[in-house]
């Protein structure tokens, strides 16, 4: 089906950028495992995608080496599509460098798919003013659609919205806490 | 008595206002959580009701906890008065200055036909031994509230030559879960002492950046609606709203001029948060920054000529000063990490404002002839602070035990009560301007 053909080139592309880049980010991730792949579709929150990719199975059992690398890509970068949170420093909105590969294999697949549309949401801890966290949460979420725009994502296809420090993931006041509140959530509406 | 005559007239124009729309009631408690160690003793006798049934309201324990909580009185405990005098001929100041008292309060009560009751009152100078002022007002029972707060109003303009704050308002914001895992919003408007809250807006997104107009009669906040924030300016009586939104990004932290002209506030649509203008008469929005910084919670000078606002074109968010004839912009505060929304005193010779200190948000104060700037609250995580009209205390939000909470401090930075919540976060708190 068209779908799945075209997370198989986002995913064979992705494979082909990351042989091309030699950096820590590529090696942290190579040893995803790449079993289970149906019950993980399961947890992919991109419902259609994931009943389509469910009916290849039979064709997986009896198919040649090339499409067993092709699927075993394919689900190494599915699992990149389902870390959807981006965190930041405090007060920051640089991307940080572990969050690359995450990022880059959502901008391969939303500039393979132009007719997928992303939602980032920014988002601040509780310190300072509520004011100045819907700023700091939408300039996060902006430095994300840059980040993805530069990889060809185009700018129609997303939309970001702050929402600074009111819906914290984690309830508590200590540095772990906030270190889990400073971010971008990826969503696919 | 020409005092006296001037008295009744004012409190009846400000019964008249406070009439309207008592709907979903919802007390909250005030602990006063900290001292002060030169206050001006005063004891308020207990009202002496000559009629049956039980009245709705304590008129003195009202008066009592009005003057305890600007940090300025310390009311004497009724157990401990030697008599509880109910007119001027049982008044006996030889009982009283050995208490040590240096003002006494007195009244009475008296049934007045069809749910309406006669108060009478008197304020007495124990040192001087002399009646400071007298009066007498009859209210609807509902009201009692009311009047207990004008002539709490009465006693500390004539005690400390400052007009009372005690019939003003607060807005604030309520946030309680919902059994749905998310959260319902409030916006609240209560009396100054955080009691009879009414809901004005609700929503099931966030509220935030509540504030008054300077003729008291309406409020603008930041909504969430959807994927977009947008600015209301609601109508106080009638609940009618208007909103200010943009094509993209955000429209929030709206600031009333005091000449009533205009609403500054902020918007993204250009990319970036920056300042605007909006006319109210021509309905026009004029940009007033342009940079790749965040600018954003202006707030207007008394005389509506200037704002002050925060931007981290320094590289971490100030208080910077703008020149509205001029568009030149000065920056205010060099001492801290981070200071941010900061509000003029009503007499425009102070800011407060949130300081950043050691990683800590609290609230300061900045003496803008001198530049000196005074930390007032010692709690973390202080923001949104907001000055009584008066320029005696402020409320701000803070965090007790998890919880958003509202919370007094005096400007001496010596006293500071807390409003917890019965259920559910409060935040965001503006104080009214007086509003008779």
């Amino acid at each position: 089906m068209a779908k799945t053909k075209l997370i198989h080139v986002a995913a064979i592309t992705f494979a082909v950028f990351l042989a091309g880049c030699a950096s820590n980010d590529v090696e942290e991730t190579s040893g995803a495992e790449t079993t289970e792949t149906g019950t993980e579709m399961e947890d992919e929150g991109l419902g259609d995608l994931t009943l389509e990719v469910e009916q290849q199975e039979p064709v997986q059992m009896d198919t040649s080496a090339d499409d067993e690398m092709a699927d075993a890509v394919t689900s190494e970068f599915m699992d990149l599509l389902d870390q959807t949170l981006i965190y930041f420093d405090f007060d920051e909105s640089a991307i940080r460098s572990e969050f690359r590969t995450v990022l880059n294999a959502h901008a391969m697949n939303l500039a393979a798919n132009p007719n997928m549309s992303v939602v980032l949401e920014g988002h601040a801890d509780e310190r300072g003013t509520r004011e100045y966290n819907l700023a700091l949460g939408e300039r996060r979420a902006k430095a994300v659609a840059d980040y993805l725009m530069l990889r060809g994502v185009a700018s129609s296809q997303i939309d970001t919205v702050s929402y600074g420090e009111e819906m914290p993931l984690a309830l508590g006041s200590t540095e772990s806490d906030y270190a889990e509140n400073r971010r971008v959530e990826i969503v696919y509406p | 008595m020409r005092i006296k005559d001037s008295v009744i007239v004012s409190l009846v124009a400000l019964i008249s206002v406070f009439c309207s729309g008592l709907i979903q009631a919802e007390d909250l408690d005030i602990v006063v959580t900290r001292g002060y160690d030169t206050k001006t003793k005063i004891a308020i006798v207990p009202f002496y009701w000559e009629g049956g049934s039980a009245l709705p309201e304590d008129v003195h324990s009202i008066i009592d906890q009005n003057l305890t909580r600007t940090g300025r009185f310390e009311a004497l405990p009724p157990r401990n008065m030697l008599t509880q005098p109910t007119s001027e001929e049982a008044v006996f100041y030889r009982d009283w200055r050995l208490l040590n008292q240096e003002y006494l309060v007195i009244g009475s009560i008296e049934p007045a036909g069809n749910e309406r009751v006669k108060v009478n009152f008197a304020l007495y100078d124990v040192v001087e031994g002399q009646r400071v002022v007298a009066g007498n007002q009859t209210v609807g029972v509902f009201q009692l509230r009311d009047l207990a707060h004008s002539i709490s109003d009465l006693i500390h303009e004539r005690i400390t030559g400052v007009k009372g704050i005690f019939s003003t308002k607060i807005a604030f914001v309520t946030r309680r879960p919902t059994t749905d895992n998310n959260f319902e919003y409030r916006l609240q408007v209560a009396d100054a002492d955080g009691q009879r809250a009414r809901t004005v807006y609700r929503s099931n997104e966030p509220i935030i950046s509540p504030t008054w107009s300077h003729s008291g009669r309406r409020i603008a906040f930041a909504n969430k609606v959807g994927d977009r924030w947008k600015v209301f300016v609601q109508e106080l009586s009638t609940g009618r709203s208007n909103s200010i939104n943009g094509p993209r990004g955000y429209t929030s932290a709206p600031s009333f001029s005091p000449d009533g002209r205009y609403l500054a506030y902020v918007s993204s649509t250009a990319g970036n948060p920056e300042l605007y203008l909006y006319d109210f008469s021509s309905g026009d929005s004029t940009r007033l920054t342009q940079n790749n910084y965040i600018d954003t919670e202006p707030s207007f000078s008394p005389d509506s000529k200037s704002l002050v606002y925060t931007s981290e074109r320094g590289g971490s968010p100030q208080i910077y000063q703008m020149d509205l004839a001029s568009k030149r912009a000065q920056r205010l505060t060099f001492e801290g990490s981070q200071n941010l929304k900061a509000q003029y005193s009503s007499d425009g010779e102070y800011l407060v404002f949130v300081h950043q200190l050691n990683g800590r948000f609290h609230v300061a104060a900045m003496d803008l002839a001198s530049r000196e700037i005074r930390i007032l609250t010692e709690t973390n995580l202080d923001e949104s602070p907001s000055i009584a009209p008066n320029g005696t205390m402020l409320v701000y939000a803070t965090k007790s035990r998890g919880q958003g909470v509202l919370a007094w401090v005096s400007l001496d930075g010596q006293v500071t009560s807390e409003m917890p919540s019965i259920h559910g976060d409060v935040i965001e708190p503006s104080w009214s301007p007086y509003l008779n």
